[in-house]
């Protein structure tokens, strides 16, 4: 670790580092790009560099752009990456409050220390983890799959209904398109643009991002406002502080169990956290959905968290479970460097140098940003006239650039438009995004199982894992119901004594 | 001000019922699909339980409509005659873009968005003009030059000038 | 403001030479090369490379273009529909062209004749292994095995495609019965065999290597027309008498109809580059690539061979 220290506190290392977080911060602000793009459009220039200073760069922008993401989110309802929609709960609304500065800070200590806890978590229990994502193969997802729409479909409105009806909505329009199974196209209708399917970007920037477009543009009140960018404005109060830092490490804890694990997790991820932080609330349980802070600072912690356990499977099974961990493997792959289970005898200087490396860009990115947040709340003092057309120039222009496609387009003005109208119906928006999510997750191990099995579906209640998993679902579902039973039973007992 | 007419729970079944239709719809068609061998591993198969859930469920929320509690946002208000006319304007505009990209290019229509945009906001024309301008100059420049996103450029603008 | 001027003037006389001199001159503004998986991804890093090099050929930018989705072939479109000016290329695998064209509607183009093979550069080979502790050592054993316990043995493999396409082949051609359970990907095909689910995993050499290096895997057999230079232990499929030897190919690919010229200039800068880029030799050979550059010429009876092949397997599957 010392070694790997020496390595990533060289200067040009360092400038790496500063470079990728910069770069990563300004992609993740721009809703719509994001940050496998920009991971992507700059690793030809990392081939001219030596492997740790490449690859110093592209996790600075990794963590850059998970950062950046919030940012938005925070300050005008717009999520700059698919990860911080949950942010946009309550971030915005305690940005209305007028503490845009300090939920900004937050934000930027939480991602920190939450990379901190995770590469600490990483640098003692690498090898012992590594086989954990071995243990969770299809019927496992499937169960936890089952397990995540159960726990998290009320997370944010108590209409358990209408939710899980948004999640089914979700989970319908993510098989539209390409079947990733055998590769067939369904629910096209012959049209090659329903082949291209429903992204998760467009969607979920016209749901969150363009509904509150819409809605600034109806009324007369806007975005929030600004009155301060002074210094000391920035900063939060002790209180504000005493309720962000718990919910900053149980984030923290959760992200990194969940980047350990195949699948969506930095979405996943936050939704959890939020659910978590929702569910222990005792005093502040009323101001969820208001501007609580844990409703913001734990999930964005658990967003970074997941940003890099997720570099366990890659670093010692040789295995990525995401598209950005999947990027860094091919960096590595290209400087002739073979992650997999030989890489940490063969080339300990690389994953040591990798592991202090991603450490500087964390530190870094908190350097850089710190001074940073007075000016992006600075960027609700921009008119209200120029605000609104840039963010939807800066919209349209992102989702394009994901796929060059005008079909991405017109679902991201669709689903603005039925965010729009959904909302005022008082239906919740966020379950929608988790069955886009989770929904395929499940598809696609669902299918798996059945092919393991040959058809058996008593195997998801011979393997362990998923056996317990599923119990805890029914638990889930039962128990309430059993206590509300009890509790009418008491009742009526208690009023025939009387 | 006019007033905000608030959302009714007839409104709200009218939506359940469209959404449960296109359940049905959802359903049928999945029901198309095939199931696999072993059963349960085709195409269709989860995309059925999928609207078998969607279409219960969608009836189930029809039927019973949760009273409307009004939100902080204006949820449970629609947006009155005035802000109609924004939204539709806005909307159009956005259309107005998609098309014109293809044959102007980014930049220029860009431009063009940007300045009816701020105008419509109530910004001055000088103003507008003048950060419409600028905006797509930077934009432009982080976009294409510094992150080498691939844009349209018009084939209006390529025809004329060879490309 | 002048310099705007003459650069119009400039523009509309290009504008009305269009023709006869824009060959000679190919190329006088950037090529794009279009590939058809998102940015990121192992295609995506291999079309960037082969950017770079191209560009060193041909003295213009050579700017990659995204155009991801639909089974891949949505990048094949936006090729074939481009001008046939040597203005837009694009960078595919074989997998796409010959069996995505049968399984996603409403596609502008279908056979080999509907595009232009310009050349291709390079293959990735798939490898078939069993766990390191599984009773058979080799191909004859395995297939004694599975002739006996019919259906028992799993294959992780990638469905739809060439993986499947090769499994299907073998077992056709061998007459044993195996599960398949296909997965989106080498990654959670390989977590899958790794984790004791399957008995079997076929899939990418470049992705299963690590494994087999680590002991986790046993490699049995390469599907590929001869044995690695660096694992010559390995034996090929052809060897052990299946004659099953498709690659997935990696292809440089046009609209119908460029001027000869112009396709004569690409082809040979293609070539140029794959035979002396050491930059580029270096990527692909990381990645797990044969280099072997062919002409389009020679590929395209390959191309229309599996096209019908899969064609005929799709039809007799409904």
């Amino acid at each position: 670790m010392m070694g790997g220290f020496a390595i990533a506190l060289q200067p040009v290392n360092i400038l790496a580092a500063l470079v990728g977080a910069l770069v990563g911060t300004a992609t993740g602000v721009l809703p719509g790009l994001g940050v496998l793009g920009a991971m992507a459009v700059l690793m030809p220039l990392t081939f001219y560099l030596a492997p740790v200073s490449g690859l110093i760069m592209l996790s600075g922008i990794y963590y850059g752009a998970m950062y950046g993401g919030s940012t938005t989110a925070i300050l005008l309802k717009i999520p700059g990456e698919t990860g911080s929609v949950v942010t946009t709960l309550d971030g915005y609304e305690f940005a209305r409050k007028g503490r845009a500065g300090p939920a900004l800070m937050i934000c930027a200590v939480g991602s920190c220390i939450a990379g901190t806890v995770s590469i600490v978590g990483m640098s003692f229990f690498m090898p012992a983890l590594a086989n954990l994502a071995l243990k969770f193969s299809s019927p496992e997802f499937c169960a936890l799959a089952i397990l995540g729409i159960i726990t998290l479909v009320r997370i944010t409105s108590p209409n358990l209904g209408q939710n899980m009806l948004m999640v089914l909505l979700g989970a319908g329009l993510a098989t539209v398109g390409v079947d990733a199974v055998v590769g067939s196209t369904r629910f096209t209708f012959g049209t090659e643009s329903l082949a291209l399917g429903f992204d998760l970007v467009p969607i979920a920037l016209g749901l969150y991002g363009v509904s509150e477009l819409l809605n600034v543009a109806q009324s007369s009140t806007g975005f929030p406002k600004a009155q301060s960018v002074a210094l000391r404005e920035m900063i939060p109060t002790r209180e504000e502080w005493s309720r962000a830092w718990p919910a900053i490490l149980r984030g923290s804890g959760i992200g990194f169990l969940m980047g350990l694990l195949p699948g969506p997790g930095s979405l996943t991820s936050t939704f959890a956290s939020y659910g978590v932080e929702k569910a222990i609330a005792r005093k502040h349980k009323s101001e969820f959905g208001k501007g609580a802070i844990e409703g913001f600072a734990g999930p964005e912690a658990a967003n970074n968290a997941v940003a890099t356990s997720a570099l366990i499977p890659v670093l010692s099974l040789g295995i990525p479970f995401t598209p950005n961990v999947a990027l860094l493997l091919g960096a590595l792959m290209i400087q002739g460097i073979q992650p997999g289970p030989l890489l940490l005898s063969q080339h300990p200087d690389i994953v040591w140098g990798l592991l202090a490396s991603m450490y500087v860009g964390n530190v870094a990115l908190l350097i850089l940003n710190l001074p940073l947040v007075s000016m992006w709340v600075r960027l609700l003092r921009v008119p209200q006239h120029i605000l609104i057309g840039g963010i939807f120039v800066i919209s349209i222009i992102g989702v394009y650039s994901v796929r060059s496609s005008a079909w991405d387009l017109i679902v991201l003005f669709l689903f603005g438009i039925v965010g729009f109208v959904l909302r005022r119906l008082k239906f919740d928006l966020a379950p929608i995004i988790l069955g886009l999510v989770i929904g395929p997750v499940f598809e696609k191990a669902f299918r798996e199982t059945i092919f393991l099995s040959r058809g058996d579906l008593t195997i998801f209640f011979r393997r362990p894992i998923s056996a317990s998993l599923l119990v805890i679902t029914v638990l889930i579902i039962v128990l309430p119901a059993l206590y509300k039973l009890y509790r009418r039973r008491r009742m009526r007992g208690y009023e025939s004594t009387v | 001000m006019k007033e905000f007419p608030r959302v009714t729970k007839i409104q709200v079944r009218c939506a359940s019922a469209i959404l449960t239709l296109i359940g049905v719809f959802y359903t049928w068609e999945a029901l198309q699909l095939p199931m696999g061998k072993p059963i349960g591993s085709g195409s269709g198969s989860t995309p059925a339980m999928i609207g078998a859930a969607w279409s219960v469920i969608g009836a189930y929320v029809t039927v019973r409509v949760p009273e409307i509690i009004l939100g902080e946002d204006g949820e449970g208000l629609w947006p009155n005659a005035e802000g109609t006319r924004r939204i539709v304007m806005v909307l159009a505009l956005c259309a107005g873009f998609i098309l014109a990209m293809n044959y102007f290019g980014i930049i220029a229509t860009s431009v063009v968005f940007l300045f009816i945009m701020a105008v419509a906001f109530g910004g001055g024309l000088f103003q507008a003009l003048l950060t419409s301008v600028l905006l797509s100059a930077a934009l432009w420049l982080v976009f294409v030059h510094l992150l080498q996103v691939r844009l349209p450029m018009g084939t209006l603008v390529s025809t004329l000038f060879g490309g | 403001m002048r310099h705007i001027a003459a650069s119009t003037v400039l523009g509309f006389a290009m504008a009305v030479t269009v023709g006869t001199a824009q060959a000679e001159d190919y190329p006088t503004k950037p090529v794009t090369l279009i590939v058809n998986y998102p940015a990121g991804g192992g295609s995506d890093a291999i079309a960037r490379s082969f950017g770079k090099a191209l560009e060193k050929e041909l003295g213009q930018p050579v700017p990659v273009e995204n155009v991801a989705g639909g089974s891949a072939t949505r990048g094949v479109t936006a090729v074939v529909t481009a001008p046939a000016d040597g203005y837009t290329i694009g960078i595919a695998t074989n997998s796409p062209l010959t069996f995505a064209a049968h399984t996603v509607e409403g596609l502008p183009w279908g056979s080999p004749d509907t595009y232009d093979l310009i050349a291709g550069i390079g293959s990735l080979y798939n490898v078939l292994a069993v766990q390191p502790d599984a009773s058979y050592t080799n191909l004859e054993e395995l297939v004694a095995y599975a002739k006996k316990h019919p259906g028992e043995l799993r294959v992780a493999t990638v469905g739809g495609g060439l993986n499947q396409y090769l499994w299907d082949q073998f077992t056709a051609s061998v007459g044993i019965e195996t599960q398949i359970v296909p997965y989106s990907g080498d990654a959670d095909g390989l977590a899958a065999f790794l984790g004791g689910n399957t008995e079997l995993v076929e899939l990418t050499w470049s992705g299963t290597k690590p494994h087999i290096d680590a002991g986790k895997a046993k490699p049995i057999a390469l599907f590929g027309p001869e044995r690695l230079d660096n694992y010559p232990n390995i034996p090929t499929f052809k060897e052990l008498g299946y004659d099953i030897t498709t690659t997935s190919d990696y292809v440089i690919y046009a609209p119908k109809g460029i001027p000869a010229e112009i396709r004569g200039k690409i082809q040979s800068a293609v070539g140029d580059a794959v035979k002396n880029d050491a930059d580029l030799r270096k990527a692909l050979v990381n990645r797990g690539i044969v280099i072997n550059y062919v002409t389009g010429e020679e590929l395209k009876p390959r191309f229309v061979e599996m096209y019908e092949n899969v064609g005929q397997a799709k039809k007799k599957g409904n």
